[in-house]
């Protein structure tokens, strides 16, 4: 309970202290000089073009491999899931780094084959990079509600008159509508924080100018107005998607058997969909893998491993904690939500998705403007410090950790507790017996996946790291923004193989669990 | 003397208008199956969670073999009370398998003995090749004997069972009746089960209750409970049931379709009930008094024909072989006595 109220403020807070010195200028001057509407206009264009292009995008690239890995008889669609999902593995700001040390004439097309690509910056680089990064979101979503698509809805088209074509439009996409909202939401959501692309690839949205404005003239009272603006766009994201779904119920009307789907059979067309998801891994795995690889073996690794091994030790110094943190802090608000159902368990619980949805680098701000403040004996001594960021990190990934534990709650029921007390344990008895076993892989997972996430943060960290504390993200950052690829690369790497090995203890245990 | 005494057991949960159960009073002997029944939100189960110590009454008092569990400023916890206890979805624990679920209630002994205990208790509900099994890999007839074996492993003599019989297909039922009723025998087991089917109700135990809002309405042998309903709700809960207005002097009563004989003695305006399979039907060779047969359903083992007479429906039940058909006149006469049952104040006889 108090530590679920604590976690609320503490999201709540730097948002205030955000506004606060975002209102303090005189209207007149914002209205003249810091936001004036030409300025509005053209980010708020951008970065809803960029939004758009992505959701169209991502779209289009996961609804068929959702269809095949579902509703056909491809062979060899279970390697596909997972190989679908690895992007996931791979940061939006490696993709940006991709492009970057990929296009132009030093980049590694020309250089090791000998094909120029115009260089992928602004619009269409952002585009690729975010739409490569995001679309397993939409995947994912796509391919449980396919999944739990009745077939006889399908049949009952069809014994009505509608052909193959018109059944996209009639079944296929209204069921799909509120995968496509939840999976279009979490992208967008994504796009609009989205710092490290953008600011990579120089694309001029929100996050870019909060960032430019925060590091070239350091007037962070200048960067509070495009903050705020973002994190009223975040908010009306979240309601737009809500009304949409409302009274939209497409669970089963009637509880009759569900027959098991008779797959589509390919046939020939098994080649062209091969093809697809070649090139799809291709662009979305292979390249940036093989692209980090090349540049690393080219970089002087003797000149950098003191100082990779620093990064990584300050990565995993912040990230560590954090994901302790966050864990310890998801399990009283999971365990409210599920087991004391009540209007203020269920505003708790949703106060720990409004930290995961603030745009990061406004979120970071406002911990800037809050931490400025608060000072003891004249210094401010939680500005830029490793607790605040630590703090940071895990009340922004704080719904990552309650999704896993909430699950394995669902296993442990009271039901379980009271069988055990009718059995003769008393309360610590039936918790050390029954309800920790039980909650335990869950209590992993989300520690596992709020330290992962921790080690690929960049925003945050930008925003929050203490002076010299550079993490392996923040590194890749860093000399990507020098055009040093070579530098970046072994950093690159390192985040590489810790995600890969992440995903790798995930998809295992979930493997042992079914 | 009884094994299990639940003397005016009240219980009204927080926030509630009216109480979940309300002056609950019933004993159960060694080796007896109770069993209480009613629709839903009667306060069974309420009644049950009672007895086991997951909820605390706030009247009344429960006593098992001669322990005082639960009276005024008494409140044995749930863990110290020795009552098994069968969830309706068997609750068993999916970290554990099989013989470890069984051994989980096992304490003071070695833990080879609790393996011995285990495996032998299993034998008894003839699982015994499936110890090393999760819970997962069985089917529902399979966990619920393994729920069974679980809350009786500690020597448990009391126990009881919510809905038992809810999440179990026709088959399953029969044999699950079996089970109970064998392991009743052989462990000297006192069961309380719960259950909101009438049928299951009167066919595995040896007494039943019949609950609605909270209040035990009547309890006693399925048989007798069946035959002699004493109100209209008990009547009807039961199993199918004619409701007429009778004038009743003594131990006979005027009903629309004549004179019928009394279970009890009543006098004036009141309400009888008289079963289907209660009824017989021959032609009416000219009588006045007749019904006309409006439909006919044939289910196998008998005929249900519904008669209407006087604008009054009647359901008589008779042999299949039964030769009349719809549209024929009938004249209805009772085999047996007809209950006198008391209107409940939202009961209404429609008959």
């Amino acid at each position: 309970m108090i530590p679920a109220v604590l976690c609320g403020a503490a999201v709540l807070l730097p948002l205030g202290y955000l506004a606060r010195r975002a209102l303090e200028v005189d209207m007149a001057l914002v209205a003249e000089r810091i936001l004036p509407w030409s300025t509005l206009r053209e980010l708020l264009g951008n970065t809803l073009l960029l939004t758009a292009g992505v959701l169209v995008i991502t779209c289009l690239l996961a609804l068929p491999a959702a269809w095949l890995t579902t509703h056909t008889d491809l062979p060899g669609r279970r390697m596909l899931t997972w190989a679908a999902v690895l992007p996931l593995a791979i940061p939006a700001y490696l993709m940006a780094y991709t492009l970057l040390s990929l296009s132009g004439d030093y980049g590694v097309a020309n250089r090791a084959l000998g094909v120029r690509v115009p260089p992928l910056r602004g619009l269409s680089g952002s585009l690729i990079a975010l739409s490569l990064y995001n679309y397993p979101y939409m995947f994912l979503n796509l391919r449980v509600a396919l999944r739990e698509l009745d077939p006889a809805l399908i049949e009952t088209a069809r014994s009505l008159g509608h052909r193959p074509g018109r059944i996209l439009f009639s079944v296929y996409l209204p069921h799909l509508k509120p995968a496509l909202l939840a999976g279009a939401l979490l992208i967008a959501l994504h796009v609009i924080a989205d710092f490290g692309v953008v600011s990579l690839l120089r694309y001029r949205t929100f996050s870019y100018e909060i960032y430019s404005r925060y590091t070239s003239a350091y007037s962070p009272t200048e960067a509070a107005w495009p903050a705020l603006v973002l994190v009223v766009l975040a908010g009306a994201l979240l309601l737009v998607e809500a009304g949409m779904l409302r009274g939209l119920r497409l669970d089963p009307t009637a509880r009759g058997v569900v027959r098991r789907r008779r797959p589509v059979t390919l046939g020939l067309w098994a080649l062209p969909a091969y093809v697809y998801i070649v090139l799809l891994m291709l662009a979305s795995v292979v390249i940036p893998v093989a692209t980090i690889l090349f540049w690393a073996l080219r970089s002087e690794f003797g000149r950098l491993a003191g100082d990779l091994g620093s990064a990584l030790s300050a990565s995993v110094r912040a990230s560590l904690p954090a994901a302790v943190l966050a864990t310890l802090l998801a399990a009283p608000i999971a365990y409210m939500a599920l087991r004391y159902r009540s209007k203020l368990s269920f505003v708790l619980e949703r106060l720990a998705f409004v930290g995961y949805a603030t745009p990061a680098l406004a979120f970071g701000l406002g911990i800037a403007f809050f931490t400025l403040r608060f000072e003891v004996g004249g210094e401010a001594i939680l500005y830029q410090s490793l607790t605040v960021m630590i703090l940071a990190y895990s009340l922004h990934f704080l719904a990552e950790a309650v999704g896993p534990i909430r699950s394995s709650l669902y296993q442990a029921t009271p039901r379980l507790e009271e069988a055990a007390r009718s059995l003769g344990a008393g309360p610590f008895e039936t918790f050390r017996r029954v309800t920790f076993p039980l909650l335990r892989n869950g209590l992993a997972v989300s520690t596992a996946l709020v330290f992962l996430s921790c080690m690929k943060e960049l925003p945050l960290t930008f925003m929050l790291r203490p002076t010299g504390f550079d993490t392996l993200a923040f590194n890749v950052w860093d000399k990507t923004n020098d055009a040093a690829y070579a530098d970046a690369a072994p950093y690159a790497f390192s985040i590489l193989l810790i995600s890969a090995s992440f995903v790798g203890i995930l998809l295992l245990q979930g493997r042992a669990r079914s | 003397m009884p094994v299990l005494r639940v003397e005016n057991l009240c219980k009204t949960y927080a926030g509630a208008d009216e109480p979940a159960c309300c002056d609950i009073t019933f004993s159960v002997t060694r080796g007896e199956i109770f069993s209480l029944v009613g629709p839903s939100g009667c306060g069974k189960t309420t009644t049950l969670r009672a007895i086991a110590g997951f909820e605390r009454p706030d009247h009344g008092r429960i006593e098992c073999e001669g322990r005082v569990l639960d009276a005024p400023g008494v409140h044995v916890s749930a863990e110290k009370r020795g009552i098994g206890f069968v969830f309706q979805d068997y609750a068993l624990f999916p970290h554990l398998n099989l013989l470890e679920n069984v051994m989980f209630g096992l304490r003071s002994m070695s833990a080879q003995r609790k393996r011995e205990r285990a495996a032998e208790v299993l034998d008894m509900v003839g699982l015994a090749k499936f110890g090393h099994r999760r819970p997962h890999d069985l089917s529902g007839g399979q966990q619920q004997r393994v729920a069974l074996a679980r809350a009786i492993a500690p020597g448990t003599k009391v126990v009881l069972l919510d809905e038992p019989f809810s999440n179990l297909d026709a088959e399953l039922r029969a044999s699950t009746r079996g089970a109970i009723r064998a392991l009743v025998n052989r462990a000297h087991l006192s069961v309380v089960l719960v259950t909101h089917d009438q049928e299951e109700a009167l066919s595995v135990a040896d007494r039943v209750a019949v609950m609605r809002k909270g209040e035990l309405l009547q309890m006693g042998a399925p048989e007798a409970v069946y035959a002699h309903p004493k109100n209209t709700f008990v009547a009807q809960f039961l199993g199918r049931s004619n409701l007429l207005h009778a004038s009743a002097r003594g131990r006979s009563a005027q009903t629309a379709i004549g004179a019928v004989q009394l279970d009890r003695e009543a006098q004036g305006e009141v309400i009888v009930s008289i079963r289907p399979e209660h009824l017989l039907m021959e032609p009416a060779n000219g009588d006045t008094r007749y019904g006309t047969i409006i439909s006919r359903e044939f289910k196998g083992h008998d005929l249900t024909f519904t008669v209407r007479q006087q604008g009054d429906e009647y359901l008589v039940q008779t042999d299949w072989r039964c030769p009349l058909g719809v549209g024929e006149r009938v004249r209805m006469k009772p085999t047996t006595q007809a209950a006198v049952v008391d209107r409940l104040p939202e009961e209404q006889p429609h008959d």
